[in-house]
């Protein structure tokens, strides 16, 4: 265990040494919260609305840019190369990845929800349980997926099409900025199929103190793509080309 | 008596689609040795590192080292081997001295990190990162990180590409610090007064196949002067299929 905690200390100082991954990461979604916040504040019960879907927007780019492509680009540089080197299990090297997004996801939630409750006051009655379930389950949901990214892209230009193609068009249809309701009828079944439109619906319930068996269904499609990403990434994992 | 083996080959293959990398190779390095391991560009040389040290899954063959299997019992071997791969880079945000100290926690002893940016040419860096070095220095680094875990067997994949004359003769007495030291060193290149001045014993390999193996004034014989008119002669792919043994 050693060997991963030393891991996981390399790979945060790495992330906090790349500016373009701090700056999307932890300032995008601050800057985004008070330009939406500047527009939407007075209506009442959205920001509350919005607060969920900047953190869905923010884990889902952490996934797959932020793990997706930096597995692609460790790779295709020769890094992971020497990472292989070392007397690690490749697990180590993928749990350490996910536990750094993981902590980098969880605090961007904290900074969100204390800049809308300091800023515009927004008051959630949230269900820690359900809202610890969505997050213990979604978190890692989403970051097993971005594994996959990197695991089956051959090159950066490749995981970076495959990483906007996925999460341009999901933030969009999965009701990160507005409700899926308001999305015309052809494009609500293909919604109903994106992990994120169920880390949002499961994160709001949670937020307006609803139980954990309220969001059963959202934990088990979370679920559902975890498997699917976390198999893909163990199976198809190389250090090299 | 018999000195044991740090690396024992039999008859290992590589094909890359419908490239054949390495043709039925053997090899065998003895501990405490300096080895060559020579070739064209293309050769195998590189093939058969990256098997050795369980990079690569050959198609067929045996492979031993440190009396390992590098793919079954990958974890054990990489505790007590040292590699510096030819294309291998490191992160360029990491510094040198906090890169030592975090790879040096892998293993079981560990070099002092000042005393090996000290040997390696590069004392007063450890604070700069990788992606400031210039080529050079990359090279030396690598190799810093190849001796990180005090191993006893040091891989060399090329390590004097891109090396100015100074910084080479300080890796050729590095090396041979690294033989009086008991470590064995695996070195491939395709520098033959390297070679020559290096190596204990050296092999040619040529189309992923051995050519030849022996002390260099063994493997020089067939009235050639110098290694590299040996090498040139064995090499050249209108030499007759075979070579020597």
């Amino acid at each position: 265990m050693r060997g991963l905690w030393r891991l996981t200390l390399m790979e945060a100082r790495l992330f906090w040494r790349t500016p373009q991954a701090v700056f999307w990461t932890f300032f995008f979604p601050a800057f985004l919260l008070v330009l939406l916040g500047s527009v939407f504040a007075r209506q009442p019960g959205q920001m509350a609305f919005l607060i969920p879907g900047i953190l869905g927007m923010v884990l889902a780019s952490t996934a797959y840019y932020s793990i997706g492509v930096v597995v692609t680009y460790y790779r295709s540089t020769g890094f992971l190369k020497r990472l292989a080197l070392i007397p690690i299990p490749a697990w180590q090297f993928v749990l350490a990845q996910m536990l750094v997004r993981g902590a980098v996801v969880l605090a961007v939630g904290a900074v969100l929800l204390a800049m809308g409750a300091g800023l515009f006051q927004v008051r959630l009655s949230a269900q820690p349980l359900t809202l610890a379930a969505v997050m213990g389950l979604g978190t890692p949901a989403f970051l097993a997926t971005g594994f996959a990214v990197g695991v089956l892209a051959r090159s950066v230009e490749s995981a970076n099409s495959i990483a906007a193609f996925m999460f341009f068009p999901m933030t969009f249809l999965s009701g990160a900025y507005f409700p899926v309701e308001m999305l015309p009828g052809a494009l609500q079944p293909l919604s109903a199929v994106l992990p994120l439109t169920y880390f949002l619906r499961g994160l709001r319930t949670a937020a307006r103190g609803g139980g954990p068996a309220s969001v059963a269904t959202e934990l088990a499609v979370l679920a559902l793509w975890g498997a699917v990403g976390a198999l893909v990434s163990v199976r198809r994992f190389r250090w090299t080309t | 008596m018999a000195i044991a083996a740090a690396i024992e080959v039999e008859g290992l293959c590589r094909r890359y689609g419908r490239v054949v990398a390495l043709d039925g190779l053997d090899l065998g390095v003895r501990t405490g040795e300096v080895f060559g391991l020579l070739g064209r560009n293309g050769a195998g040389k590189t093939t058969t590192i990256e098997t050795l040290v369980g990079l690569q899954r050959p198609d067929a063959g045996r492979t031993r080292v440190l009396g390992l299997d590098p793919l079954r019992e990958g974890l054990l071997l990489k505790q007590r081997i040292g590699v510096q791969l030819q294309e291998a880079v490191f992160h360029p945000y990491l510094k040198l001295g906090e890169a030592l100290e975090f790879l040096g926690g892998f293993y079981p002893r560990r070099a002092e990190t000042r005393r090996l940016l000290a040997r390696t040419g590069l004392a007063d860096q450890a604070a700069v990162m990788y992606g400031q070095l210039s080529g050079g220095q990359r090279r030396r680094f690598l190799l810093a990180i190849a001796l990180v875990g005090e191993p006893e067997l040091l891989i060399l994949d090329e390590p004097t590409a891109g090396l100015d004359a100074h910084a080479r003769a300080d890796l050729w007495a590095l090396i041979r610090e690294a033989r009086a030291g008991g470590r064995t060193v695996l070195l491939a290149t395709h520098h033959l007064d390297e070679a020559e001045s290096l190596c204990d014993r050296v092999a040619i390999i040529h189309h992923g196949r051995l050519l030849a193996q022996g002390a260099p004034s063994e493997v020089v014989g067939g009235g050639h002067a110098r290694l590299e008119a040996a090498f040139l002669a064995l090499t050249s792919d209108t030499a007759p299929p075979g070579g020597m043994q």
